[in-house]
């Protein structure tokens, strides 16, 4: 199954780790960021986030860093901020590699 | 409040048609307020606009209900309040004046959250359901074709004419076989389309609403069969005796596990279930208790003996009404007052149908070998001075009686005594 060791990350768990590398959030204040972000263009539904969060949890990528009211807090692990590191990074270089092509109008 | 019942069935698999079917209610002005037996919803009249639905798979049995707590709470702070809970599915309509994503926005992880909440159970249910059968026939197969044991035509006369709610199951069972192969096959299909979805990173497919409607239909019949079967249990009890204790008690156990259990607090529908298996469990208690009271009330289709004059009811011995036939039997004796005063000992079988095909095909199964029909409708076979077997029929009903007795004692007068009881 595609992204089963989260190698690469798809584009809800990309903007799910980006909206965790500040202050903790709660699960809805998680979908709040990430629609603001992308100024509704990406929504991450609520089943969703909650089996992304158990998986990163899991896998070290964030931790629990608080419970308030029954609801609790994300913020990324070292580890989470290197995977978002690097999948920022694998974007930025797909960018650039299209970049000369698809505006600067060299051949491929 | 205007309130409408609408059938309801869907298969699990087929979450997407039954929310379509919501959403299409919510926009001619119905919300969704309970659903009952997994095969009918409750709506009522709303003015809500832009209500929409949400069907979520879930676990009815969570290993950890604070999981289940959180995940629920985050639906609720996403717009989603949950309204319904029904086999494995989870129903939510959008809260007032929110305009919620959708539960699930990611293929993979609906298909993941299929496989771990439902999948991986029902195909447990499936194999214990396909063991249980095969080693129930493993066990009775064997049966068939020993000396003395009865045949699958005598095993199915004596159903027939015992029990008014086996024949219902038993004329259902290829229908409930022929249902489980087409359930096997539709969730294979579906399922090897959602591993290509997730792969294509498409929204996982869903069937054509005709053919959910079909699939739903038929699981409907077969519910509806299952429930006619259990609400004719308490009156085949209280006939027929067909229940054993140990079901209502173990049910009644279940029940107060359900209701007393901190496990299932938090799940309202398993109360609600167990509060309906609990006064299922009493009112076939009852009848159990009743029997003998009501079949004082209604003896049946087949008059109660004794037979031969001067004798006692040595044991009542059984009497059953099915459906199609009726069967009775039981001992009579009768016992010397003086030092060598006559004796007897009859056994006493007695059918009738409701049809002459019933009774024909019933009666073939009758063993006459080494019969004599002395007279038109009578079969008579002596072993011996004391001992005689006899059979009488007329049109649906026949009365075969096994005598031991008295040598003296008059076998045409026994006859007679057959020919007056059929006359009751």
């Amino acid at each position: 199954m595609a992204r089963k060791k989260l190698e690469t990350l798809t584009e809800q768990m990309y903007y799910v780790l980006l909206a965790l590398s500040g202050p903790p959030r709660h699960g809805y204040g998680i979908m709040q960021a990430v629609s603001e972000r992308t100024q509704g263009r990406v929504n991450v539904g609520a089943g969703t986030l909650y089996a992304l969060l158990g998986r990163f949890e899991t896998k070290g990528l964030i931790r629990q860093a608080a419970a308030h009211d029954v609801r609790k807090y994300y913020v990324l692990t070292d580890a989470g901020r290197r995977a978002l590191v690097k999948e920022y990074q694998r974007l930025k270089r797909q960018v650039e590699d299209g970049q000369d092509i698809l505006e600067g109008g060299t051949a491929p | 409040m205007k309130t409408c019942w609408r059938p309801f069935s869907y298969l699990i698999i087929h979450r997407q048609a039954a929310q379509d079917r919501l959403n299409a209610m919510a926009e001619q002005g119905w919300e969704l307020e309970k659903i009952r037996f997994e095969c009918l919803a409750k709506f009522r009249r709303t003015s809500r606009k832009h209500l929409r639905y949400f069907v979520d798979f879930t676990d009815p049995k969570p290993k950890d209900p604070c999981e289940e707590s959180e995940y629920l709470r985050l639906c609720a702070d996403a717009g989603w309040e949950w309204v319904e809970q029904m086999s494995y599915w989870n129903i939510y309509a959008s809260a007032p004046d929110r305009d919620p994503a959708p539960i699930q926005t990611d293929p993979e992880v609906e298909y993941q959250r299929y496989r771990k909440k439902v999948g991986r159970r029902s195909w447990i249910g499936v194999a214990i359901v396909a063991a249980i059968l095969a080693v129930y026939a493993l066990l009775m197969l064997p049966a068939f074709g020993r000396p003395y044991s009865p045949t699958a035509g005598e095993l199915l006369r004596g159903l027939l004419s015992s029990s008014l709610s086996l024949p219902l199951i038993l004329a259902a069972l290829p229908l409930f076989l022929l249902w489980g192969l087409v359930y096997l096959i539709v969730l294979g299909h579906r399922l090897r389309l959602w591993r290509r979805d997730v792969e294509d990173g498409l929204p996982l497919s869903a069937p054509s609403p005709r053919q959910a409607g079909v699939l739903g239909g038929v699981k409907l019949v077969c519910l509806l069969l299952i429930g006619g079967y259990f609400l004719l249990l308490p009156l085949d009890s209280l006939l027929n005796g067909v229940v054993n204790w140990g079901f209502p008690v173990g049910l009644l156990i279940g029940a107060a596990i359900l209701v007393f259990s901190d496990r299932y607090k938090g799940l309202p529908q398993y109360r609600r279930r167990a509060r309906a298996a609990a006064v299922f469990s009493v009112i076939l208690l009852a009848c159990m208790l009743f029997r003998g009271p009501a079949r004082a009330l209604f003896p049946g289709r087949l008059p109660p003996g004794p037979i031969v004059a001067g004798f006692e009811d040595d044991d009542p011995g059984k009497r059953t009404d099915g459906l199609l036939g009726s069967h009775a039997n039981w001992w009579e004796k009768i016992l010397p007052t003086e030092e060598e005063g006559p004796w007897g000992l009859v056994s006493v079988q007695a059918w009738t149908w409701t049809s002459d095909a019933a009774a024909d095909w019933a009666f073939a199964l009758e063993d006459l070998q080494g019969m004599e029909e002395t007279a038109p409708g009578l079969w008579r076979q002596d072993w011996g001075e004391d001992q005689v077997d006899l059979l009488l029929r007329r049109g649906r009903t026949w009365v075969r009686v096994y005598w031991h007795g008295d040598e003296a004692l008059d076998r045409q007068a026994l006859a007679e005594a057959l020919e007056r009881y059929l006359e009751r």
